[in-house]
């Protein structure tokens, strides 16, 4: 009951879609305010209705209930229950549930915290997110439906697979979702900026903070998948360039162009036009992401013939929104009216720049990610496109920008000083230079842009507290006055301190992985041991262990470092006989300088085991560097200006406005 | 029935949010300059105070304010030319009317083509404890494994578990499970036959003293069984006494007529022991009658255990099928031979047997089994 | 600054940006590029020695022999051809006879492809989808009852 329950709600929520989708755009046609105020009641129902089916699922994995196929598929009793409930969108299908009811939540936010909005905007951004939402519930309800049930039910459930019972794997999907589809919102406002042809002041008010909140969540779950990988598939490698990394990675990069233009909108009234294309552009990106990964046609083609109900619906969807949100942006963007100018050197001017490269960077990320697929499609041949080509590509494009990001908080908006803001730089230039030689000095290996990319990272960390120490005038003014307006400065300006400082963390940390990573593949037999940067690993032996589903083997190393020790290592590899599968645990031991990670390998004849030691120096700051990140864009959203909902006097003093009429 | 309060409830709920505001009287909107106008005043206060605050200079909070106070003013004139136009009720009323019903009308429709209400949650704990909900074979082995573990005499329990074990190939199990009947139950036939088919067949085939005891008591009171007879003649064999296996062998040829699947593997036995017997021994039959034929593997049956009766059908008529076809190229395959006799009798197709030429596939009862396609689709990690 | 220089400004950085990003995508396209092949493939073309490129198929039953240290040789077959490998390193997991598997690295004058790179997925099922293509194309596919099994990977 409680399955079918669900099933109906999914199917209620489609048909509220289709009601919330058509009124209130007939009603801002005919400018009719009682079709237009049906837009709110519906959000917010269509939320609570694929909420209820969700909650349905949710129920039916939790209580093993085998009857509903999609549990039976992808569940087991013997699971833990933090997976039993990470397994609802561990599927495809569950994952389209998870989909539409972030869409949901989204339309529903702007539904009942959009008493500051216009209307008609309000209306018409309901009606399209709600496009959005009738293609994916039909998509799901017709070709990919979780409440399918099973009669008799089976047993017991086939989805135990041991590799994905882990924590971070768990529970990134939801925050590549929230990040996804928190473009959605970007997306539904620029539609329907372009159906009404105009721009309400409040668009860029309320297009920035969704998108921030979107951007942070993206962050944090591409560096989880990142952090997964790394430590599960026992490669110690972070990035692959895999085309479902690709998949999430561009519509992160389009979306942080979009955060700044939606800056310069804000302040400035200028790049509207682009903003707008932008949002199509990052949404379409993400749809795209969804989509290619889900229906498994980035790793093949021939994927997509598997199953052509799904692989066409797939298409039409991405061909409708994508399609036509361009096309109606080519139909109606000359409508738009052109904002405020601005010199080449300027705030606008830098960020105008951001986006450009970031843009390109990612045309260049897509151009790798696609081409093998339309290669294979028109010509049959398969060829992989793999790091080099992005290191080729997207390095050299992003570097710039990297040089370029302390300049652009010191200029002014309009017009800007650069030989100011270049003086103002110096000590961060000067703090750069001397690490850059310091490396140089101290290690003399490696490649020579090494010592280059650490530089980087140093420049753009302190161009964080350059900007601060500008803002508040530090050195300029007295002591206790600098405090005075460090207190005041707003929020919004740490947070992007913070996030730029975060980039710069993460620089350091790929840089000096990549360059410095030592790597030995020895065989080793119990009682021998091997050395690597500096560290010696003597290998104690292997001795079985039982675990609850499986049996492993476990290697155990005694690390010391000049005589003194340090840690025991126990890499492991695991064999799981019902599911016939096994995985390896990697021993890694964390320190400031890096990472130590070891991986056994397979026993040789003579009873000695190949053994693959790595030491990553600093590997850890990648993913400190995306947190970083993520806590500088939440100091962002926090700020008093950016909160979503209106101040509370400007609510009241639209009232009255509005009581005036 | 409480489905469809539910469902109702819900609907009705949901369509009075909906309809309430194309219901309620009709005033009009505030216009949208107002809220223009009311953003643009919101950011020269910002002005004024990030001017306050000291963050922007004071010719840069100039030329801001006098940006948005450009804009602001546009907007006053824009306020000013439009005019508020509310419409009449019309379209409302219409809107109301279709949605009131297309809603609930669409909404059913599409759940009673997708949807299965007459099914109930079957959620695993309680099909546990739910003593007649299923007969499906892998529920009752799960619940009465699990009453087993708690109370270790009840003979009944283990009666009922030991043939599923067997046919499950779990022999070890099996036996354990004939031996404990037998002894809270007392010896029958059946168990003793049972009994000492598991032990064969857990040693691959070599019958073991034990094993010939308890065959040979369970011939002893019924004369009918035709497994423990089989694995009597093969205990004879393998002891060389290759006469008394011939006897063995062809007191059942007779007792089962002519017309049973393995006349001709009987035959074949019976040719192999005269050859023993006559001192030229093909070398194919030397040993252990256990062949190299394999049974399903530990994933077939996993895959079986979860499959819909109808699924599980098939599989086991296709593996039938595959052993007949193996049993006729290998006559020695003791474990299969048995299982083929098991299985025939298993799926009530004697008439198969008997005739043994490809008859038409019995019609498969019609499944209310619906499974989406999903399983076909790749899945990607992400 | 007038407007129309500024706008100049603008579309000559854009045009600057564009043009590099184009120069290293076709760079980047000619030189880091990787095909994938079979072993009969490899037998048609007449492969040059040194270019790199991934080759696919199943490792032939017990070819698998262990050399000097951790280098590993085996044999690449397609069912029609096959192709020596020689790998030096830990092999994955799910490295096994008669498993579907990628190489990736060069084939030498030697007729011996010397990989350095060696990828097999994390599911027992699991056959990369372009070897599934390209056995299904040599005719020797035979994975249609596992596609057909209710295996879920997620």
């Amino acid at each position: 009951m409680i399955a079918e329950t669900g099933h109906y709600a999914l199917i209620l929520a489609l048909g509220v879609a289709i009601v919330q989708m058509l009124v209130p755009l007939i009603g801002t046609h005919y400018r009719d305010p009682k079709l237009t105020a049906v837009a709110v009641p519906a959000a917010q129902a269509e939320f609570i209705l694929i909420g209820i089916a969700f909650i349905a699922l949710m129920t039916a994995y939790v209580t093993s209930d085998f009857s509903v196929a999609n549990v039976w598929q992808n569940s087991h009793s013997a699971k833990p229950l933090l997976y039993k409930i990470s397994g609802v969108w561990g599927n495809h299908e569950g994952s389209m549930v998870l989909w539409v009811l972030i869409l949901a939540l989204f339309g529903a936010a702007v539904a009942t915290f959009g008493n500051n909005l216009p209307r008609q905007l309000q209306a018409n951004v309901l009606a399209v997110q709600s496009s959005i939402a009738v293609a994916f519930l039909l998509f799901i309800i017709i070709t990919s439906n979780p409440f399918m049930r099973l009669d008799p039910a089976p047993f017991d459930g086939e989805g135990l697979n041991p590799v994905l019972q882990d924590p971070a794997l768990a529970f990134h999907p939801p925050f590549l979702y929230a990040g996804y589809v928190g473009f959605s919102m970007a997306f539904s406002f620029a539609v329907a900026a372009l159906i009404d042809g105009r721009i309400d002041a409040a668009w860029a008010r309320w297009v920035r903070p969704w998108t921030l909140a979107a951007w942070m969540c993206l962050t944090i779950g591409i560096a989880m998948g990142s952090w997964w990988a790394y430590y599960e598939l026992g490669w110690g490698g972070f990035w692959f360039w895999d085309p479902v990394e690709n998949a999430s990675f561009m519509p992160w990069l389009a979306g942080t162009a979009l955060l700044h233009s939606a800056l310069v909108m804000e302040k400035r009234d200028a790049l509207k036009v682009w903003t707008i294309l932008l949002a199509i552009i990052t949404f379409s990106l993400s749809l795209m992401g969804t989509f290619l990964v889900r229906s498994g046609v980035l790793t093949s083609v021939h994927a997509f013939a598997v199953d052509p109900a799904r692989g066409v619906f797939i298409l039409a969807i991405m061909g409708v929104f994508i399609g036509g949100a361009f096309a109606l942006f080519a139909w109606r963007a000359p409508l738009l009216s052109q904002g405020g100018l601005f010199a080449p050197i300027s705030r606008e001017g830098s960020l105008v720049l951001n986006n450009l490269l970031l843009t390109v960077a990612c045309a260049a990320v897509l151009v790798g990610t696609l081409y093998p697929l339309a290669l294979e499609a028109i010509t049959g041949e398969k060829i992989s496109v793999g790091a080099p080509f992005f290191n080729l590509t997207f390095v050299p494009l992003i570097v710039p920008l990297l040089i370029a990001m302390p300049f652009g908080p010191l200029l002014a908006w309009k017009r800007g000083d650069l030989l100011a803001a270049a003086q103002r730089l110096m000590t961060a230039a000067i703090a750069a230079l001397a690490v850059m030689i310091l490396v140089l000095a101290v290690n003399q290996h490696g490649p020579w842009l090494a010592p280059l990319g650490i530089g980087l990272g140093i420049w753009l960390i302190m161009g964080a507290p350059t900007e601060i120490a500008y803002r508040v005038k530090l050195f300029d003014v007295s002591g206790s006055e600098s405090w005075r307006r460090a207190r005041n400065l707003p929020r919004a300006t740490f947070g992007g301190a913070l996030a730029h400082a975060g980039v710069g963390v993460m620089v350091i940390g790929l840089v000096s992985t990549t360059a410095w990573r030592s790597e030995r593949i020895e065989l080793l037999a119990p009682g021998e041991s091997l050395d690597i940067a500096g560290y010696d690993l003597a290998f104690a032996g292997v001795a079985p262990r039982q675990g609850p589903n499986y049996s492993e083997r476990v290697a155990k190393f005694v690390v010391t470092r000049g005589g003194e020790p340090v840690t025991e290592l126990t890499p492991s590899k695991r064999a799981f006989a019902v599911e016939k599968s096994a995985t390896t645990e990697a021993g890694i031991h964390n320190s400031w300088r890096g990472d130590l990670y070891v991986v056994l390998g397979d026993q040789l004849k003579d009873g000695a085991y190949s053994v693959r030691v790595y030491f990553n120096p600093m590997v850890r700051l990648i993913w400190i560097g995306a947190l970083i990140m993520f806590f500088g864009g939440g100091l962002s959203l926090s700020d008093r200006r950016l909160r979503v909902g209106a101040p509370k006097r400007a609510r009241s003093k639209m009232a009255a406005a509005a009581a005036v009429e | 029935m409480l489905l469809w309060v539910i469902l109702a409830a819900l609907t009705a709920i949901v369509l009075f949010f909906l309809l309430r505001p194309l219901a309620g009287g009709g005033g009009s909107e505030p216009a949208r300059e107002a809220f223009n106008a009311a953003v643009y005043r919101d950011q020269l206060e910002e002005i004024d105070s990030d001017r306050a605050r000291g963050l922007i200079g004071e010719a840069e909070a100039e030329s801001a304010r006098l940006e948005v106070a450009r804009r602001l003013l546009a907007t006053d004139a824009k306020r000013r030319k439009a005019k508020a136009r509310t419409r009449a009720a019309g379209p409302a009323r219409a809107a109301l009317i279709a949605v009131a019903l297309a809603l609930p009308l669409a909404a059913l429709g599409l759940y009673l083509f997708y949807g299965s209400p007459r099914l109930p949650d079957q959620p695993l704990a309680a099909r546990l404890q739910d003593p007649a909900s299923e007969q499906n074979i892998a529920v009752l082995v799960a619940r009465v494994e699990a009453r087993l573990r708690a109370h270790p005499e009840e003979g009944e329990g283990w009666d009922a578990i030991a043939p599923v074990y067997l046919s499950a190939r779990r022999y070890a199990d099996a036996a354990e499970a004939y031996a404990q009947s037998i002894r809270l139950l007392g010896a029958t036939a059946n168990r003793l036959s049972g009994y000492g088919q598991a032990l064969v067949l857990e040693k691959g085939g070599l019958v073991t003293e034990e094993a010939r005891t308890a065959l040979e008591r369970a011939v002893a009171l019924d004369e009918s069984l035709v497994e423990p007879r089989i694995l009597i003649a093969i205990a004879k064999e393998q002891d060389g006494d290759y006469a008394a296996a011939i006897d063995g062998w062809r007191a059942l040829l007779e007792k089962k007529g002519a017309d049973e699947a393995w006349q001709a593997m009987v035959q074949k036995r019976i040719a192999n022991a005269e050859a023993h017997l006559s001192g030229k021994a093909p070398a194919a039959a030397e040993g252990a009658p256990q062949g190299g034929m394999a049974g399903p593997s530990a994933a077939d049956i996993a895959a079986a255990q979860n499959m819909s009766p109808a699924d599980r059908q098939a599989m086991v008529e296709t593996m039938v099928q595959k052993l007949a076809t193996k049993l006729e190229q290998n006559s020695d395959d003791l474990a299969g031979w048995l299982r083929l006799v098991r299985a025939y009798t298993v799926l009530d197709r004697k008439d198969d047997a008997r005739q043994r030429s490809p008859a038409p596939r019995p019609s498969l009862p019609a499944t209310r089994t619906r499974r989406s396609n999903s399983t076909r689709w790749p899945q990607n990690l992400d | 600054m007038t407007r129309k220089q500024r706008r100049g400004v603008l579309i000559g950085t854009c045009l600057v940006v564009l043009g590099v990003a184009v120069g290293l995508v076709l760079y980047a396209m000619r030189d880091s590029i990787v095909f994938f092949y079979a072993p009969s493939d490899v037998a048609e073309m007449q492969m040059s020695p040194g270019q790199r490129f991934r080759l696919g198929g199943l490792v032939e039953t017990s070819s698998v022999v262990r050399g000097e240290g951790t280098t590993v040789r085996f044999v690449i077959t397609d069912g029609a051809k096959t192709l020596p490998v020689t790998y030096t390193g830990v092999l994955p997991d799910l490295f096994r006879e008669g498993q579907g598997v990628i190489a990736e690295g060069t084939l030498e004058p030697d007729g011996v492809f010397h990989a350095d790179n060696v990828l097999a997925k994390h599911d027992e099922n699991y056959m990369p989808p372009e070897v599934a293509a390209k056995l299904k194309t040599q005719g020797v596919w035979r994975g249609e009852a596992g596609a057909a099994a209710p295996s879920a990977t997620n």
